[in-house]
């Protein structure tokens, strides 16, 4: 049984992450309590699970079907000519967390940068990346070398 | 990357190690990556941040609704088990009979799970069997949310519904609920109840049986499929109703 305690010692992390994904801090802390909330009233939880590995998944998950929902809820609007709402490839997009000026460099990047670097940045291993986000070990490595070259060029320029 | 960032084992490093001593421009590379890594996590202290306390308070809270919640399921499958009903069900059923207004309430206790079919069979000693349709109904159906919804119709899921039937009865009658199984597609493995309309109504169910439960939960399936048969030593009757469940 999963206990607060746990998501107590890890919502930090989660939250980073889920930063990450939205850009916005409100977004993310809601992303992450709905996960929260989710799997404290879960009762089938696999066993076998690295829970940390699949809460964070979870948020991820959460985080596209509400992209989804969103995307579909402005392109309904649009139909109906009610809103000139046009902001359907990264709706939470706009307004940068309060943090420092990397988390900022960080924020400036494609989604899938940001969400990998981040994992990194709070201490996940490659092959706890790989778990979190389901892919090989081999596609993370070359997704952060990618994005780490790019994060350098940039934190260069500035 | 992986050796700048302390991710291999001993013998990989030892090879990318003898690659750096062989390639001196293999080492900016690394460097580049050592440079990146510090940032990262040197921006991050993730070891010291600590989770609000309005966080911490937001999460017991969940945490105690959850247990609550949890306790409060225990129960009601428990009580569910005792009746051997499929669905996660508080039996706080009912059985009416008659129009007018003859309703009288049977608990759980008294309803009788059989698991054969085959005690239907007409016997000698019940009495002549008459049913006809009501007027608006000729076959079973169910009311959920004051709505009719007839054979082949949607019911949802969760929200608690009544089973009618209405028409004149003796002998007995039984209610399964059709699961179908690999071994048969119309298997009756599990029993809703059945009853002996001797003992509706001190003996005679004149206008109809009215089957309700306050409080059905039907859980991962997509259809529901009810059998109800009814018979003595001169007739038999089945109806079978199937409804879509609507989740």
């Amino acid at each position: 049984m999963i206990t607060a305690q746990f998501f107590e010692d890890i919502y930090p992390k989660l939250l980073r992450y889920a930063v990450s994904l939205t850009k916005r801090s409100a977004a993310a802390e809601d992303l992450v309590m709905s996960v929260i909330t989710k799997l404290l009233e879960s009762e089938d939880l696999p066993t076998d699970v690295n829970v940390e590995a699949y809460a964070t998944r979870s948020v991820k998950n959460l985080f596209l079907n509400t992209l989804k929902k969103e995307s579909r809820e402005v392109r309904e609007q649009n139909a109906d000519g009610e809103s000139t709402y046009d902001n359907t490839e990264d709706p939470i997009s706009g307004s940068f967390v309060e943090a420092g000026d990397l988390n900022k460099v960080l924020m400036g990047l494609e989604l899938k940068c940001r969400e990998v670097l981040m994992l990194f940045a709070v201490g996940n291993s490659y092959k706890e990346i790989s778990e979190v986000l389901g892919i090989q070990i081999g596609t993370v490595m070359s997704r952060m070398a990618r994005c780490r070259e790019h994060l350098d060029q940039v934190v260069g320029e500035k | 990357m992986a050796f700048a960032d302390g991710q291999l084992g001993s013998d990989e490093i030892a090879v990318v190690e003898a690659a750096l001593n062989a390639d001196p421009t293999l080492q900016a590379r690394v460097d580049k990556f050592k440079k990146t890594g510090e940032l990262l996590k040197s921006s991050i202290d993730i070891e010291n941040e600590v989770t609000p306390s309005h966080i911490t308070h937001r999460i017991r809270e969940i945490e105690r609704v959850a247990i609550k919640k949890r306790k409060k399921e225990s129960e009601r499958g428990a009580s569910s088990l005792q009746i051997s009903w499929r669905f996660l069900s508080s039996l706080g059923g009912s059985f009416a009979a008659g129009l007018a207004c003859a309703v009288f309430i049977i608990s759980p206790s008294l309803m009788k799970p059989v698991e054969d079919a085959s005690q239907f069979q007409p016997s000698a000693h019940n009495q002549q069997i008459t049913m006809r349709g009501s007027e608006q109904f000729e076959r079973p159906y169910l009311q959920q949310k004051g709505v009719n919804i007839l054979d082949g119709g949607n019911i949802q899921a969760v929200v608690p519904f009544t089973l009618v039937y209405k028409s004149p009865i003796s002998g007995k009658f039984g209610i399964w609920e059709i699961v179908p199984t690999s071994e048969s597609p119309n298997s009756e493995s599990i029993i809703a109840w059945s009853q002996d309309a001797t003992e509706l109504d001190g003996g005679k169910a004149d206008e109809g049986v009215y089957i309700e439960s306050s409080l059905f939960k039907i859980e991962d399936q997509k259809t529901l499929r009810f059998r109800i048969r009814v018979s003595n030593d001169v007739t038999s009757i089945v109806h079978e109703i199937e409804f879509t469940v609507l989740q």
